[in-house]
């Protein structure tokens, strides 16, 4: 159309060319005319032709519909274990308060995991039935153990920071006992911390303790420390939380009593400072301990430790 | 341990309802794991006589009793029997409300309407369990038997930690707590001391005085057989747990619950010499225990003989012979303090956990011993006993101890200003003695019952006590945050759960102990490095027998476990120890393990799923390598010898080396294997050492990003099958890298075999990218190109398949 009627053959082109012709009275008359008519052709065109490729695309764009409802591609990304997720918040709480993570062999001997915790030869916790010995010969400090708890790291510890202020540490890691039910496991893990400096008290210790119990369990979460008793730490101290599952109402998990147990605490012994290298008159401080396992089987309701340990993807993918 | 608080209240008074005792004693160490309340709202038991006994009329087991409370007659139907008019019986009227909150009913048997019924035993709480008999009454007729056998008693069932064992492990202990967190005063009780005895021929023989410290033996006879236990006592046991045997018995036990000092009482008439003698065991001896079981004796178990032979596990248990019986009418009453290992040892080595070696080997009031025996006269004087001898051996009272407490150290700790004095205060309220000892000390005597307390740090733990944890503020220390570094190996192992993850591993943790015959399904030849196990002395079952030293054995359990449950696509990882014994020793490995099988991503619409094979996890070794800043070039892969790694497919497994040191393994596990786990489709397995990847030189050394955009060039190679992939990459790669002042990339983007290539060979295409610091012509890459693959084609044996361009395929 465009060539008909504005080409160099067309029908206005021709117009113009045989403007020349007309008298000169007409011609710009004429002249006007046709330009006029030239542009508004032109124009016209132009319209169409924007039309016809907004139609185009219109139609284009609509047969490139997707079904958005489709699954998307899932990335290929491995789920991460529970026992480390909560590990690994533990020590984050940890770091933020300026503790250190250390670690320490799980092939222990008796005087790290037993005598340098006040825990001499005939307690009662040293008994076979509670610990895996290793078919081995005994060392110059006793026979060999799977450790039982993340304790001996406090003396390991200790014993590397060679009298250097503060130690603050956390050490996270697998222990072993001779147990198996549905709530023990022969392996699992625990968290052991530990602070010492000069002027320490049972005061510090609920500090740091209660920060993490609102940190792992809720700013309004009811704390309730307790007396106890631990070989190695003398005032030792149960901490307990109200039962999240019950709002301490009483329920199973709690066995009614509306609390639930999170951790084990205390000063430190000062004969375990003495083991660790350091002076009981100058110094004191606190240790703790927590089961990595029974606080995500809490905050999972998990109901048997088991499923940690079997490798079931079917309980893996849920985390 | 079990406190009835009717029990508790002959000691102490308190204001407090059951629940505030209860969390006020948890909060002061002695954990009251739950009240046991079985009698709460008990009403309407009272004890009634009984008028006449008739027939049932149409039930011959049962009978119809007619009674008397004193006010009202009514008429009761009854399967008891053994009774007889004028009897005095336990009563529940309709209307009362039976232990277990069992409303009492008028009900009807056979017509013969029945109001309320006669209690058994088990009703209540004077059984431990059902029996017919009635309990023959001595109370008064209408005596309310709710309030005179406390039936609505609630008992704590109390946790002891072990340091409280010694001194709370009876009535008396708790009431000393109860008593100083109230305030209130203690109240012994009834007591009776033998007076003058006439002499006697018995005779006492401590042989061991370094395992019996004191030992008080009363001579006790009865003219006529001994009366019955009193009712409130049964009751008593039975509220602990402890059923009622013989009167004489039941008091030796209810002593041993109330003051938490065992007793033991000797028949008299069977001793032989009329002797009783505490001395080691001697060789061949042997004993019968009451429970029946008899015990060959080592010369480590403390006895108590007669003149001849041993009749009791001192501290433990007594033996059949010199036992009370129903004819006993003479005894020697045993009130003694044993060595708490001794009694320790021989109550473990004999399986004999009585509640007697519970208290002595944690340890008796030495100085309760005379006091025990007092109060357990005054009770068999009660049931008809009268005490005529009395022999013993030790000081009523051992010497007095006492320990400094320095206030600075006492405030230092607990981190709350609190005066010596005030401390005082608290230690006295537990029986402690207190005398000050210069300004800011204090002289605290410790009472003979606290054998726990030694040390000045004993005694910061029972201020803080009872001045209340609640009470001690929360604070955060001051100071400066450590300055050592997060370890460098729990960095390492960071990194490679990160890399693991996101490659689409999840992550497992499996036990890192097997049994033995594990090593027969892996394949592990006894020469083996990894058959040189370590081993645990007392496994609890077969497959703790030894520890790991490879994560294969774990991580195909894990396959196993999925495959059984269906589950064939599977992707983990696990960091850990594997564990190696050898010449110097046992060592503990950190290790990343990876194992899969199936796919790694499921197929989706949009294609199929991505196979988790040999090179995936090759791939992901790589990657952690790479995001620790170790180049490429510095893992070395190679083919294993022959039997090295004799769980995994010969042919498709290899040994990682960094640095040219082994550090790993990776392949596709052996077809044996694969069928002795039970897996439908192989699996793949690789573990790598986790403390050379942080251990090694790392340089990350940033290069300049090029202003000119870079040039790509692909070939495709007809390569010799027997040529690796690796010899044709690293030939390429030197060729490129020859070329003077351009950079230059290599990489492989595909692999064929088959149509169009000629047997024994494969084609190789490559990826070229050729980078200058200039605009490159194309006339100088076709120059760089045309010497590449002269020099490739030289170096191994390739031909150029053609700049072939339409082969290429975009890499996924």
């Amino acid at each position: 159309m465009r060539v008909q009627y504005l080409g160099r053959k067309g029908v206005i082109t021709s117009a113009l060319r045989v403007l020349g012709q007309l008298p000169a009275e007409e011609r710009p008359a004429q002249g006007a005319l046709a330009n006029q008519l030239r542009t508004e052709i032109g124009q016209a065109l132009e319209e169409a032709r924007g039309a016809l490729a907004r139609r185009t695309l219109d139609r284009r764009l609509v047969e490139e519909t997707i079904d958005i409802t489709l699954p998307g591609y899932p990335p290929t990304i491995g789920h991460p274990h529970p026992l480390i997720i909560l590990r690994n918040d533990i020590e984050d709480i940890f770091a933020a308060m300026g503790f250190t993570m250390s670690l320490g062999p799980e092939i222990e001997d008796e005087w790290h995991n037993f005598e340098a915790l006040n825990i001499p030869p005939g307690h009662p916790a040293r008994e076979m039935q509670d610990s895996f010995y290793i078919d081995a010969a005994p060392t110059g400090t006793g026979r060999l153990l799977l450790r039982t708890q993340m304790s001996p790291v406090q003396i390991r510890f200790m014993r590397a920071q060679a009298g250097r202020l503060p130690v603050r540490m956390v050490a996270p890691g697998r222990v072993y006992r001779r147990d198996d039910d549905a709530t023990h496991s022969p392996m699992f893990h625990q968290c052991e911390g530990l602070l010492v400096d000069h002027g320490i008290s049972f005061a510090h210790l609920k500090g740091v303790l209660s920060a993490l119990a609102h940190r792992l369990f809720g700013p309004s979460t009811r704390i309730r420390f307790r007396p106890s008793y631990f070989p190695f730490t003398e005032p030792s101290v149960e901490v307990d939380v109200g039962c999240t599952l019950c709002n301490g109402h009483g329920c199973r998990t709690c066995k009614q009593s509306g609390w639930v147990e999170v951790l084990g605490a205390g000063m430190v012994h000062p004969r375990v400072l003495e083991a660790g290298g350091y002076d009981p008159e100058e110094v004191s401080g606190f240790a703790f301990g927590l089961g990595i396992d029974r606080l995500a089987m809490l905050r999972y309701q998990v109901d048997d430790i088991r499923a940690f340990y079997e490798g079931d993807m079917r309980c893996s993918e849920q985390f | 341990m079990r406190v009835p608080l009717s029990w508790l209240r002959t000691f102490v008074d308190w204001q407090d309802d059951v629940a505030e005792l209860a969390s006020a004693l948890t909060a002061r160490g002695l954990s009251v794991e739950t009240v046991d309340w079985p009698g709460r709202g008990c009403a309407g038991i009272v004890a009634a006589r009984i008028n006449a006994i008739s027939p049932h009329p149409t039930r011959s087991n049962l009978s119809v009793v007619e009674l008397s409370d004193g006010h009202n007659l009514a008429n009761v139907v009854t399967s008891a029997t053994g009774i007889a008019p004028g009897d005095t019986v336990p009563w529940a009227r309709p209307g009362g409300i039976l232990p277990g909150w069992r409303t009492v009913k008028v009900r009807s048997f056979d017509g013969v309407p029945s109001a309320g019924l006669l209690c058994s035993c088990l009703d209540l709480g004077c059984a431990l369990e059902e029996s017919e008999t009635l309990l023959p009454l001595d109370q008064p007729v209408g005596t309310d038997l709710v309030r005179a056998l406390f039936l609505d008693d609630p008992v704590l069932e109390i946790e002891l930690t072990p340091n409280y064992a010694t001194h709370c492990q009876s009535i008396l202990g708790v009431a000393r707590e109860v008593a100083a967190l109230t305030g209130g005063r203690l109240r012994m009780p009834d007591r009776m001391t033998t007076g003058e005895c006439a002499l006697d021929s018995f005779r006492l023989n401590v042989a061991c005085p370094e395992l019996c410290s004191r030992y008080v033996a009363r001579l006790v006879r009865w003219e006529r057989e001994p009366a019955p236990t009193p009712l409130w006592m049964v009751r008593h046991l039975c509220q602990c747990g402890i059923r009622s045997l013989s009167p004489i018995v039941d008091i030796t036990n209810y002593v041993m619950l109330e003051l938490g000092q065992p007793l033991h009482a000797f028949d008299r008439a069977h001793l032989h010499g009329d002797t009783v003698c505490v001395r080691r065991a001697l060789p061949g001896e042997h004993l019968t225990t009451l429970d029946g079981r008899e015990h060959f004796l080592q010369a480590t178990d403390l006895v108590i003989a007669d003149g001849m032979d041993p009749i009791a596990l001192a501290g433990v248990m007594g033996g059949t012979g010199t036992s009370i019986t129903e004819a006993t009418l003479d005894v020697v009453l045993e009130s003694a303090v044993f060595s708490a290992d001794a009694v320790g040892h021989t109550a473990r080595a004999h399986g004999l956990h009585s509640e007697a070696a519970q208290r002595f080997s944690r340890g008796v009031d030495p100085a309760g011993v005379t006091a025990a025996s007092d109060r357990a006269i005054a009770l068999l004087r009660m049931v008809g006993g009268t005490v005529y001898g009395e022999r013993t051996f030790g000081p009523a009272e051992p010497p007095p101890r006492s320990v400094s407490l320095r206030g600075a150290r006492l405030r230092q700790w607990m981190g709350v200003r609190l005066s010596t004095s005030a401390a005082g205060r608290l230690l006295s309220a537990l029986g402690f003695e207190i005398q000050a000892d210069g300004a800011d000390r204090l002289r605290v005597n410790v009472p003979s019952w606290r054998s726990d307390v030694h040390d000045e740090v004993d005694l910061i733990e029972e201020v803080c006590r009872m001045y209340g944890y609640e009470r001690i503020p929360a604070t955060l220390p001051e100071g400066a945050p450590t300055t050592v570094a997060r370890p460098p190996l729990e960095r390492t192992a960071d990194a490679a759960r990160k890399v693991a993850l996101g490659a689409g591993f999840t992550e497992v943790i499996p036990y890192t102990y097997h049994s033995r015959e594990l090593w027969d399904r892996l394949r592990i030849p006894p020469e083996h490095p990894w058959h040189q196990a370590v081993a645990i002395a007392n496994p609890m079952r077969v497959d703790q027998e030894v520890l790991r030293t490879t994560t294969a054995a774990s991580l195909l359990r894990v396959l196993e476990t999925n495959a059984r449950y269906r589950r064939l696509d599977v992707a983990c990882f696990e960091v850990g120890p594997v564990f190696a014994s050898g010449t110097h020793g046992i060592a503990e490995i950190a290790v990343l393990g990876l194992a899969g099988m199936g796919c790694i991503a499921p197929q989706t619409w949009q294609g199929p799923g991505t196979p988790c094979d040999f090179f995936r996890l090759k791939g992901t070794i790589c990657a952690l390598a790479a995001r620790l800043g170790i180049a490429g070039d510095r893992l070395i892969w190679s083919v294993p010898a022959a039997g090295e790694l004799p769980t995994l497919h010969p042919g498709r497994a290899a040994l990682l080396a960094l640095d040219g040191v082994t550090i790993g393994w990776a392949g596709q596990c052996h077809p044996n294997v694969q069928e002795a786990f039970g897996l439908p489709d192989p699996a793949v397995l690789a573990e790598i050492q986790l403390e050379p990847l942080w251990a090694v030189d790392r340089s990350i050394v940033f290069q300049p990003i090029p202003r000119y955009p870079a040039v790509r060039r692909d070939i495709a190679l007809l390569v010799p099958v027997e040529r690796s992939a690796a010899e044709v990459q690293s030939a390429l790669h030197q060729a490129a890298t020859s070329l003077p002042d351009l950079r230059t990339e290599v990489r492989l983007f595909d692999l064929y075999q088959g149509k169009g290539v000629p047997a024994g060979w494969r084609s190789l295409a490559f990826t070229l990218w050729f980078q200058a610091e200039r605009t490159l012509r194309d006339e100088e890459v076709d120059q760089a190109m045309a010497l590449v693959v002269r020099a490739v084609t030289d170096a191994v044996g390739a031909s150029l398949r053609g700049a072939d361009l339409s082969a290429w395929q975009p890499p996924h």
